[in-house]
């Protein structure tokens, strides 16, 4: 009997061993891509996602109308469009549908399920989704709910509005009418909410049924409720095999993709959101790249430095971080800011203060300490590499002279004399964004050094949990907060609109139009007339709109200009406290070769790449 | 007897509505926007969004509105969709829970063999350097942050040994499991294993479990040393193990055969107790340690309000106490003859 | 008096005694050992600088650079004796998070006590249906699972009253006095049938005067014993809350979140030793301490102990 123990007790120990050994080989997993992610998908629908987790895995499933060129975010080229015609004045676009090609599931491409695909995408316009975006340039309104409740439309019209917009015109051949002209309008058709659906499959899958009877079923629905939650069946170089919901997703090759099967087999995406685990994965070869948070990339340099890891970059990211500016804070905020210990709702709304705010910051240091240097300072709102990025407008410097001269003047001295008191807020949990506000804050309070005997300037740095925050900033009770913007569609109107525009993200908590009797004089776009406008805001809603109408999106034509009147007016005006654009780095295994870099990618688009 | 186990079974529903009306009552302090921040997880990117959401999901609701519907389901056995699962609640708890029951039980070998064989050390060389060294040894494993322990042990024995890997299984297995080859039937990798004869899966599963069966364990090491030591010691005083050292037998006879086993009564109740307490322990280590279980779910519904999620975990949990210490408390009646139930 | 002598002579329980004064020391001689850069919030822990990554102490031996701070010849920043991580100065972190372990572990355990004490006496004292009321709510709360519970009362709270100090401690008050409701409980029901207090009932002396004079006082002893060992138990779950984000605020000097900042830099340990060593040395030591002391007395005090986990 103990023999029998001992010998199998010393096979266990070779089987360990050689399960150990045989695991320490050179390239692990040849034939899969295996990346280890922070946070899991939260839908497989195209219409229906915004995060990028969603995003990436959806791109390598499904293809779009057309694609970005290589590294162009500009430029596009034919994807399952062939060709496409857009009309003079700008607002009709035609395109013929590629033949040939098969779904995943067997059924053929047709004309019909590119129609299918986009109006079914406006007719689900599900609430928080990215169909905002879209049914703006096509129907002018900001919801499809918006279009069925007005004057006059009702449900049913709404939908033939829809179908109407988004027609069959000719065998293989989609036209799409436009409300106005819209320069980002190919950006928007590349993006993976345009990735096209098989018409019949989807029916079969109890999916909108094409006709506008009871669209609305379909309507805003549940994640889950989604008949393609975790389905999908698209043309893209990889087909779904399974998602572990929380754990992993797991893609295969599509064979026959019409371009040509893709060189590495499986795609993988692990969900690990624990940092120390994601590095340890990483550094046993099972994962071929990983999400590395801006803090942790020291841990990653040795690694590069032997030889064990590849980095791309610092490459210019699609990302702003900002401070902002609630020009007029909600009445009963726990946030309000004081002007010599009484409330003053609109105390950001003095021009002198919010410069004061921007020279204050010690930006250099920031970008050196938080970001290792990858970060770049912008003057105005639109990021560099885009249409409207304007190289001569200079953001505000660091400078501690300036900012006292600012605040002396704020509120015509009574700042200065008076004290005040304004709180700092951002998401808990962002480190850099910390940083930002207490920088902020240490540089305020030492001004109080230089005028002694007086009631303080009192600056409060909190950092709120999401749920709060989120509240907070719905009901305008923020006072400053820092936010990042990541790039929906690489084209200014995604920056101006968000930052400037009435209904826009930030805007809508930034209270622009207490700003009142505003004078507009031409700089740049001086084809338009000097103007006086009520407010502020009005002054920025006639610019935005102006610039996303304009035909002319060529470099040096009549939209740059307008953009960069906006940029002008941004920095003048000082909405936000210094615009960082951020550098992105991408680590990778040595053995993984094809990679290249193009912003518009939610994330890795693993077609191009090859092990070995 | 009888009588007994339903009159205790009888408070079970009295008891998880208590506990859910208090979670509801709980979560309706947060406001509306408050709780949508769970399907909100970006900036809102269109104004309508919020109140959209809002409504969606019935957030404005008044609570005890929200309470009666959600009752409603529970009886008809719906429980309702986790958003941090990305599934229905009942089916995360039957997704996750046989993993954390995996390394639980697992977890119940070294707890057990190595805290009574410490306990009986400790207890029969009383106050000298052994019965310090190991309440010392024990109680630093308990005094010790489990995440810290955790990862270091992840950094040095997969990191740098690539000996013990985190997660539950290899692709490989996963693989197999896909293409049908290998069969989930109790949904324990390590279980199914052996049914199968597939000794490489078994093997790997192990691998995998190692690491995070340690770390539990050690925490545990403590408690179960504690009672085992104690219950020894009380034994050991005992007249009838004095006279059987008198009658001349050896001394490992005396504690092994006499002691040990009269010892082991109050030890063997406590261990339905730390089955629980395994169960509930579980949180950070399944965290470090990537293992799909029921308590990092429970840790994550509860940090991002998922309130749907944290109700089936406190039902699952509250039902498992109840049944738990009702069986408990029997056994404890079956092997103690000197112990009655009220 | 026996009891005190009994646990100076365990080599155990001295150990613990003398870990846990030194602990008080160190609280007590805070303000002094590591001045605060703002003496209203002394809290707060010292930041030098913006660096992410943790920064090695200025000299190998520590004892040197907190001299250097005790004779003010440098200002921590410069001598940061244990380093930095986020660059937050440990050593201050560690200094006055002694103050904050003492007064979290006391507060906490304190309170527990204290409605353990007043639900557990009443219920076993008066009997019937108020016993049964109270232990069907007691029953209600030990339900709950307690780490998910505190979890998910601090997640709840976090955005109503703020991360702080006062929501996790709340979180972990509202689920943590249940055992020692039932342990109480128990003692009582044993000794309410003594005749000292049949003989007081007899004279007619009031309820209260019973309970307070003649029941408490002789049924707290197991009670004192597993209050103290959950003293260092309340930094440990501090640690898990702040490893999950519901801690104290970011920044509060609490060596639990201090070690919970080291989690992301453990895969270069060895570059980083001091982010794990310091803080989790001060957190064994604390609670082995305490944990140390409550044993000793727990054996002590054995025969009443027996079967209560």
């Amino acid at each position: 009997m103990k023999a029998v123990w001992r010998w199998s007790s010393v096979a266990l120990v070779v089987m360990l061993v050689f399960g150990v050994v045989g695991g320490v080989a050179q390239i692990k997993n040849p034939d899969s891509y295996i990346e280890a992610v922070i946070g899991d998908l939260e839908t497989l629908d195209p219409a229906w996602h915004y995060d990028t987790a969603s995003a990436t895995a959806i791109f390598n499933i499904y293809d779009t109308l057309v694609f970005y060129d290589g590294e162009a975010v500009d430029k596009f080229v034919p994807q399952l469009a062939e060709s496409w015609t857009v009309s003079p004045d700008g607002s009709t676009y035609t395109f013929k549908i590629r033949k040939g090609v098969k779904f995943h599931a067997g059924g053929d491409l047709t004309a019909d399920d590119v129609a299918y695909s986009i109006q079914r995408a406006l007719l689900q316009d599900r609430s928080g989704g990215p169909i905002h975006m879209i049914i703006e340039p096509i129907l002018d309104v900001a919801s499809i709910d918006e279009l069925a409740k007005k004057e006059g439309v009702g449900d049913l019209k709404a939908c033939q509005m829809v179908l109407d917009a988004i027609k069959v015109t000719a065998p293989d051949t989609v036209t799409i009418k436009l409300a106005f002209p819209f320069g980002p309008f190919l950006q928007i058709l590349a993006g993976s909410w345009m990735s096209i659906l098989d018409k019949e499959w989807m029916i079969a899958q109890g999916d909108w049924d094409g006709k506008c009877d009871n669209w609305r079923k379909w309507w805003d629905p549940k994640a889950e409720d989604s008949k393609i939650f975790d389905k999908a069946n698209g043309t893209g170089p990889y087909k779904l095999v399974k998602w572990d919901k929380g754990k992993e997703l797991i893609l295969e090759r599509n064979e026959n993709y019409w371009k040509g099967p893709a060189k590495i087999k499986n795609y993988i995406r692990k969900v690990v959101p624990e940092w120390g685990t994601r590095l340890a994965i990483f550094e046993a070869g099972d994962a071929d790249s990983i999400d590395v948070p801006r803090p942790f990339v020291a841990a990653m340099d040795p690694l590069v430095k032997a030889g064990k890891a590849r980095m791309h970059g610092p490459l210019p990211g699609p990302i702003m971080q900002s401070g902002f500016i609630n020009f007029r804070v909600k009445e009963g905020s726990a946030f309000m800011p004081k002007l010599g210990g009484a409330d003053k709702p609109d105390l950001l709304n003095d021009l002198n203060l919010r410069r004061a705010l921007n020279y204050c910051f010690d930006t250099p240091t920031y970008i050196k300490e938080s970001w290792v240097g990858e970060a770049e300072q912008i003057g105005g709102v639109i990021i560099k590499g885009r249409l409207g990025y304007n190289p001569d407008q200079k953001p505000y410097e660091f400078s501690l002279a300036k900012c006292e001269e600012e605040l002396k003047k704020a509120w015509d001295g009574k700042v200065w004399s008076d004290g005040m008191r304004i709180v700092f807020t951002f998401n808990q949990g962002n480190v850099a964004r910390r940083f930002a506000a207490e920088m902020l804050e240490r540089n305020l309070e030492e001004m109080n050094k230089k005028r002694p005997g007086r009631p303080i300037f009192s600056v409060d740095v909190l950092d709120l949990p999401w749920p709060t925050y989120l509240k907070a900033m719905d009901a305008g009770e923020l006072a400053v907060f820092w936010v990042g913007w990541l790039e929906d569609y690489a084209h200014p109107h995604n920056w101006v609109q968000p930052y400037m525009y009435r209904t826009g993200a930030f805007a809508i908590g930034q209270n622009f139009d207490t700003t009142k009797d505003v004078e507009f004089k031409p700089v740049y776009a001086t084809f338009l007339e000097a103007k006086k406008y009520d407010t502020l805001q009005d002054l920025f809603d006639d610019l935005v709109v102006k610039a996303k109408k304009e035909p002319d999106q060529t470099k040096g034509g009549r939209a740059e200009k307008i953009y960069f009147e906006l940029n002008r007016l941004a920095l003048e005006y000082a909405i936000n406290i210094q615009n960082i654009q951020l550098q992105v780095r991408r680590y990778e295994q040595v053995w993984v070769k094809g990679w290249f870099y193009n912003p518009a990618y939610p994330g890795t688009y693993v077609y191009w790449l090859s092990k070995g | 007897m009888l009588a007994y186990i339903i009159r205790r079974l009888l408070l079970l529903p009295i008891l998880l509505l208590g506990v859910t009306i208090f979670i509801f009552a709980f979560f309706s302090l947060l406001s509306p926007e408050m709780r949508a921040s769970l399907y909100l997880t970006d900036v809102p990117k269109s104004p309508d969004a919020m109140e959209r959401v809002i409504k969606k999901y019935g957030l404005d609701q008044p609570i005890h509105i929200q309470y009666w519907n959600w009752l409603n389901q529970v009886i008809r056995g719906n429980l309702g969709w986790s958003k941090t699962a990305q599934r229905p609640v009942s089916e995360a708890l039957l997704y996750y829970l046989p993993a954390t029951l995996e390394l639980a039980l697992w977890a119940m070998l070294p707890v057990l063999l190595v805290g009574i064989w410490l306990g009986i050390l400790s207890a029969v060389h009383q106050d000298k350097l052994i019965d310090h060294t190991t309440r010392v040894f024990a109680l630093v494993g308990w005094s010790f942050p489990t995440f810290v322990f955790g990862l270091l042990m992840l950094m040095y024995f997969y990191a740098k040994l690539q000996w013990f890997p985190p997660g539950q299984v290899s692709d490989w297995v996963t693989r197999e499991v896909i293409n049908g080859t290998f069969i989930r039937y109790t949904q324990l990798y390590t279980i199914d294993a052996l049914i199968q004869g597939r000794f490489d899966v078994f093997l790997d599963s192990l691998r995998h479990i190692v690491l995070p069966v340690i770390t539990l364990a050690y925490v545990q090491w403590a408690l179960l040393l504690r009672v085992t030591r104690s219950s020894m010691l009380e034994t050991l005083r005992q007249e009838y193990i004095t006279t059987a050292r008198a009658k001349g037998l050896s001394e490992r006879v005396v504690i092994n055969k006499h002691a040990a086993r009269n010892a082991m009564i109050p030890v063997a109740t406590i261990g339905g107790l730390l089955l629980i307490n395994l169960l509930n322990g579980v949180v950070i280590t399944e965290t470090v340690f990537n293992y799909p279980g029921i308590g990092r779910w429970a840790a994550t519904a509860a940090v991002q309000l998922d309130i749907l999620g944290v109700l089936g975990f406190t039902l699952f949990n509250g039902f498992l106490l109840v049944v738990g210490n009702l069986v408990v408390d029997i056994l404890y009646a079956l092997i103690d003859p000197r112990v009655r139930l009220e | 008096m026996r009891t005190l002598n009994k646990l100076l002579k365990n080599p155990l329980s001295l150990t613990g005694i003398i870990l846990v004064l030194f602990f008080a020391g160190v609280a007590i001689a805070a303000p002094w050992l590591a001045p605060p850069e703002n003496p209203n919030e002394p809290y707060r822990i010292i930041r030098c600088g913006y660096l992410p990554m943790p920064q090695p102490p200025n000299s190998s031996n520590p004892l040197e650079g907190i001299w250097k701070i005790i004779t003010r010849e440098a200002t921590i920043c410069e001598a940061r004796p244990f380093g930095l991580i986020e660059s937050y100065d440990i050593y201050y972190g560690i200094v006055w998070g002694t103050r904050t372990a003492f007064f979290v572990g006391l507060v906490i355990t304190g309170l527990n006590v204290l409605i353990g004490l007043i639900v557990g006496a009443i219920g076993a004292y008066f009997g019937r249906w108020l016993d049964e009321l109270l232990m069907r709510i007691t029953d209600i709360f030990l339900a709950f699972p307690f780490l998910v519970a505190a979890i998910t009362m601090a997640a709840v709270l976090q955005p109503l009253i703020g991360r702080g100090l006062i929501t996790a401690m709340i979180a972990l008050i509202v689920f943590g006095w249940m055992s020692y409701a039932r342990l109480i409980r128990g003692d009582i029901l044993a000794i309410k049938e003594r005749d000292y207090v049949y003989a007081a009932q007899a004279i007619g002396a009031p309820h209260s005067r019973i309970l307070l004079r003649h029941i408490i006082p002789n049924a707290i002893y197991p009670t004192l014993v597993v209050g103290s060992m959950d003293i260092g138990s309340y930094v440990l779950s501090f640690a898990a809350l702040s490893f999950l984000g519901l801690g104290a605020e970011r920044g509060y000097a609490d060596w639990g979140q201090i070690i919970s900042f080291a989690r992301d830099w453990i895969p270069r340990l060895s570059d980083y030793w001091y982010i794990v060593v310091y803080p989790g040395a001060a957190i064994l030591l604390f609670v082995l301490g305490w944990n140390l002391i409550g044993d000793a007395f727990r054996d002590i005090l054995d025969p009443r102990l027996r079967g209560r986990v």
